[in-house]
């Protein structure tokens, strides 16, 4: 096992990450900018370099200035946290390269996945359902239109070469896709000096749902089951549950099955998440493999039992997997709730400031991930998000109760949140029934934002007390 | 709050001297020279990766200077050969020190003098290419660089191959003083010889290309291609600024600069510079000497750019009104010449610049595959935004655009490539630029030049074609229009206003200057009118290629 690590990112993951060091005997190394002085991981480490300015370039993303740290002070391994180098194959490697072990899988792993047009040709080859669409390149718009009624409209045509929108069409049948065919090859020349298109089945409004892996030295790949993260905005997750309430049980070994087989598709260690998107008739597509430790990975936690910070750490030190897939319970439901500084009425314009008071909700099967505290200044030079609360109960309504109390509770002074727009959140008909898809956050966002006049108290019927019988707690690893 | 955590850091570090079971942790030695600091960014990268990135910044796409290894790496098949003498060393002005010099740079760079020739392939197409080296002595052009380029020149002319040089070099050689100076005019002197021989000579300018080279076989290639960011100059920035002392424009001396100023063809990233090259050469190399469509190819008309319903655009059409076609002619939406382009052609590879001022991008020109024939296409181009119309200049060129034009059609006539030209302009752009370079001047040369190709040529007309600046590209063997395109001496509203001082009575003069494709039909400018869908067009245009080429031939003999 290792015996210090240093631990390259900053906020709620940086001091979620040192907490299970802690717990497992490892010293820490962290490393911050300028303008984190003053930040929760710095202030609860006991080794801390700054090592730039406030700019993530300048710092966070500071390879060089990371790798040295980590030398100097005599660290055998680099977690990368989220965010930030997490999904830098060239960091990855250049860790490898200086003697030290990345704990993630390795850079090739990391590329492979990273190239969409190669993720798709792997995932086919491993059988996990990708979005109906061509294999390679489109060569004109005959084969377009045939390709297209093979998958079903409407379809999206994409530049091979791009990014940003550019070159892409929403086609909805047959004329459409002559009238335009050659209108994006001739965009997508001219932004990327390459015509050639590709098409795929346009998938709307489904479900979020990615499942959690764990993947060994030893070749043992288990899945910690789903994640319903529907409930986005601008493709930002804001609530997360597990587990989505949508899966039959066989659709969801279904589901984890294919996940398994994405990640054997290629060499793969450390923890994992497979995304797909579930459309309306229950059929799931796989989007890609986020090669890191996620956000809502607490809630993962909770219904399991296991601490994946902690199985991430021991696979990189070569250790195999505590458990087998058989012996994978998921028990209750958990959800999570991000708190970010920001002001919703005024289109999410994010607040940085002072800290003024601060009380976080407690409490049975409640767990705070934060890195605030009475007096901290929240710099805008980060991401916005200062809080997760995660919450267990035996059930969903159960868990979703137990959020609204938590929230209820909740007091953050000084700054700006979302904490309101969540708590009506957790009132609204499609969240309290389960049925809401990635389109509903945003496409009821104006009701939600005008509280009082909407503010919406469910029937009895639909949060039912009788279901909640006596909790039985996974057991700790 | 700041003090609570101070205090119990304190407290648990002496906790921890108590309750420590292991010991700490060993300080690891930080390997030399493993990382290099990127020369833009400041972006820290290990060797490594440097390397499978062929020296390509993945932060800010800084192309570093490389040497001749890494050069043959990326652009060679495997299996090539050098081809050179050993080099040895002279000292043609007796120079005091140089040969301490030289040895030093003959022992510490992986070439051992600052150009080197190899023969290989490059995407399986047989090639000698010329690698110069700045650590050699900063690359200049020493009397054995010049022996070496003469000597390859002559080689490649015998055994009929194309020949490539990186260029990467200070310049002149100090030491070498006037016999340096000398090297430029035998190694121009040489080029000469190669291309009049029908030698394709491709130069691609490296950073840095400057002085003497630059001012010599640099700026010579056929196609002269160059990397992102390189700096290319006669005289550096530190010597203009020591003279003129003056602060340079950023950005000035760039690739992108130069191209800009139409001294460039086209700046390739370092990763697409292989697949290029084999493409040109593919391209020059090509046996096929007639058009081939094959089936698939006219499938493919199914699916033409724009559909219209057959018979009644039929019907519609006979009954449109010339004015009526005027304004479909400039409709933005209309199928454009770089869409006929696209249908028509495959493996287009733009080539851009003047050489002389600018390069027009109102005026594209370059090389493709016609049915699998090589060509040379130039197209007009009006863009279908406001946007792209401002950048574009409503489709009315520059006297630039037609010296492009000129200089492209002049390769296809030297490497007997036949030419194709679409054309949708109002006119050539009326404006101070325009007149002070040269206009007139520009569209009679191209006039007398196009009339006297030996090379077959064929013009298309997709939209409007107006007066002068549409017949300088349009001086073609035979002259296709669509059937909604117009060729007008100048446009219907300013023959109203010249005529009759009235611009209202434009329909008028639409109707009775004669004006479309019909009309012209009917007075003999053109040679075949198309439906806007396009079809048979294909057919006609392959046809009529094959037979231009074939009575060409008769005509030689
Ligand atoms: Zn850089």
């Amino acid at each position: 096992m290792f015996r210090k690590i240093l631990i390259a990112n900053r906020g709620e993951i940086a001091v979620r990450i040192m907490r299970s060091c802690r717990e497992m005997g490892i010293d820490t190394v962290m490393v911050y900018s300028t303008a984190d002085s003053n930040a929760l991981h710095v202030q609860l480490a006991s080794e801390a370099y700054c090592i730039g300015g406030p700019l993530p370039k300048d710092s966070y993303l500071n390879m060089q200035a990371i790798l040295t740290v980590a030398l100097e002070t005599g660290c055998e391994a680099i977690h990368p946290g989220y965010g930030l180098l997490s999904e830098n194959a060239d960091f990855a490697n250049m860790v490898e390269e200086v003697g030290l072990k990345f704990i993630g899988p390795c850079g090739a792993t990391i590329d492979a996945l990273g190239d969409k047009a190669n993720a798709r040709r792997l995932m086919i080859e491993a059988d996990v359902p990708v979005p109906p669409g061509s294999d390679g390149i489109l060569p004109n718009a005959e084969v377009a239109i045939e390709l297209a009624e093979k998958a079903g409209y409407p379809v999206l045509i994409k530049a091979a070469a791009g990014g940003g929108g550019r070159g892409m069409r929403r086609i909805d049948n047959a004329e459409q896709m002559i009238a335009m065919f050659n209108e994006a090859t001739l965009e997508a020349q001219n932004a990327f000096g390459d015509g050639s298109l590709y098409l795929e089945k346009l998938i709307e409004n489904p479900k979020h749902i990615e499942f959690q892996i764990l993947a060994d030295q030893q070749g043992n790949v288990i899945h910690l089951g789903d994640r319903d993260c529907s409930w986005q905005r601008r493709r930002q997750k804001v609530i997360e549950e597990t587990p989505c309430t949508r899966l039959s049980d066989q659709l969801r070994n279904e589901m984890g099955e294919a996940a398994i087989r994405a990640i054997k598709a290629v060499e793969y260690e450390g923890a994992g998440t497979v995304e797909f998107v579930l459309d309306k008739n229950n059929k799931f597509y796989f989007i890609e493999v986020n090669t890191r430790i996620q956000v809502e990975h607490p809630i993962t936690e909770m219904v399991t039992g296991i601490d994946i910070v902690r199985e991430q750490i021991r696979i990189a030190s070569g250790a195999s997997l505590p458990i087998t897939q058989s012996e994978m319970q998921i028990r209750g439901h958990a959800i999570e709730c991000r708190i970010n500084a920001e002001k919703p009425s005024d289109n999410f314009r994010p607040s940085p400031g002072k800290i003024k008071n601060y009380i976080m909700p407690g409490g049975r099967s409640v767990r705070i991930d934060s890195a605030i505290y009475p007096g901290y200044e929240i710099s805008p030079y980060y991401d916005s998000m200062i809080a997760k609360i995660i919450v267990h109960g035996n059930n969903r309504s159960h868990a979703i109760r137990r959020m609204r109390r938590c929230l209820e509770e909740l007091i953050i002074d000084g700054v700006d949140t979302n904490a309101g727009l969540l708590y009506v959140s957790l009132f609204e008909q499609s969240m309290i029934r389960g049925t809401y898809d990635t389109s509903t956050l945003e496409s009821s966002l104006d009701d939600l934002l005008e509280y009082e006049t909407i503010f919406h108290l469910p029937d009895s019927a639909e949060l039912n007390p009788e279901e909640d019988n006596e909790l039985v707690l996974p057991e700790e690893r | 709050m700041k003090d609570s955590f101070d205090l119990r850091r304190e407290q648990l570090e002496k906790m921890n001297k108590l309750t420590r079971l292991r010991a700490p942790a060993k300080k690891k030695e930080i390997p030399a020279d493993l990382f290099t600091a990127c020369p833009q960014c400041g972006n820290y990268l290990s060797n490594r990766i440097w390397y499978d990135n062929l020296y390509v910044c993945p932060n800010c796409n800084k192309h570093l200077r490389i040497g001749v290894k890494n050069r043959l790496r990326i652009i060679m098949d495997d299996g090539y050969e050098f081809i050179d003498q050993p080099s040895e060393f002279r000292n043609p002005i007796e120079f005091p020190g140089y040969q301490e010099k030289w040895q030093k740079a003959y022992e510490n760079t992986d070439a051992d003098e600052a150009i080197v020739f190899v023969k290989g392939t490059i995407e399986a197409e047989l090639v000698i290419v010329g690698v110069m080296d700045t650590n050699f002595l900063m690359g200049s052009l020493g009397s054995i660089v010049g022996d070496r380029i003469i000597k390859a020149l002559g080689r490649a002319q015998e055994e009929q191959l194309p020949l490539i040089i990186f260029t990467a070099s200070g310049g002149a050689r100090m030491q070498e003083a006037i016999i340096s100076l000398m090297q430029m005019r035998y190694v121009s002197e040489a080029v000469g010889r190669f291309q009049r021989a029908g030698g394709l000579y491709i130069s691609v300018m490296t950073d840095p290309t400057t002085g003497g080279v630059t001012a010599s076989f640099a700026s010579l290639g056929n196609i002269i291609l160059t990397e992102p960011g390189t700096l290319i100059a006669f005289a550096g920035p530190r010597v203009i600024r020591d003279t003129i002392r003056q602060e340079l424009p950023e950005g000035f001396q760039t690739a992108e600069h130069l191209v800009e100023h139409g001294f460039v063809d086209r700046i390739i990233e370092r990763k697409n510079l292989k697949e290029s090259l084999g493409k040109l050469l593919r391209l020059h190399n090509s046996k096929q000497n007639k058009v081939e469509y094959k089936e698939e190819d006219y499938q493919k008309d199914k699916f033409l750019p724009i559909q219209t319903n057959q018979e009644e655009s039929a019907q519609e059409s006979q009954e449109l009104t010339a004015f009526q076609r005027v304004k479909k002619a400039r409709d933005p939406h209309r199928i454009c010449p770089r869409q006929v382009l696209e249908f028509l052609c495959q493996d287009i590879f733009e080539l851009k610049g003047d050489r002389l001022y600018a390069d027009d991008p109102t005026i594209c020109g370059g090389l493709a595959t016609l049915g699998g024939l090589p060509i040379t296409f130039v197209h007009t181009k009006k863009g279908r935004d406001l946007d792209s119309q401002m950048k574009l200049n409503f489709g009315m060129p520059h006297p630039e655009g037609y010296r492009k034009a000129r200089r492209l059609m002049q390769e296809a006539e030297d490497f007997g490539r036949p030419i194709l030209t679409i054309i949708d302009t109002p006119g050539a752009y009326p404006g101070l630029g325009s007149e002070n370079r040269g206009m007139g001047e520009a569209l009679a040369q191209n006039l007398r030049f196009m009339s006297s190709l030996r090379t077959p040529t064929i013009a298309l007309i997709t939209g409007e074609a107006g007066s002068g600046g549409a017949i300088a590209l349009a001086c073609s063997d035979k002259l296709f229009m669509l059937e909604n395109a117009v060729y007008t001496i100048l446009s219907p509203e300013g023959f109203a206003t010249i005529l009759w001082k009235d611009v209202s009575k434009v329909e008028e003069a639409a109707a009775n200057m004669r004006l479309t494709a019909q009309d012209m039909f009917e007075l003999n400018v053109c040679d075949q009118v198309f439906p806007d869908d396009l079809s048979g067009l294909k057919q006609a245009i392959a046809n009529t290629f094959n037979q231009l080429i074939e009575e060409k031939k008769e005509n030689v003999k």
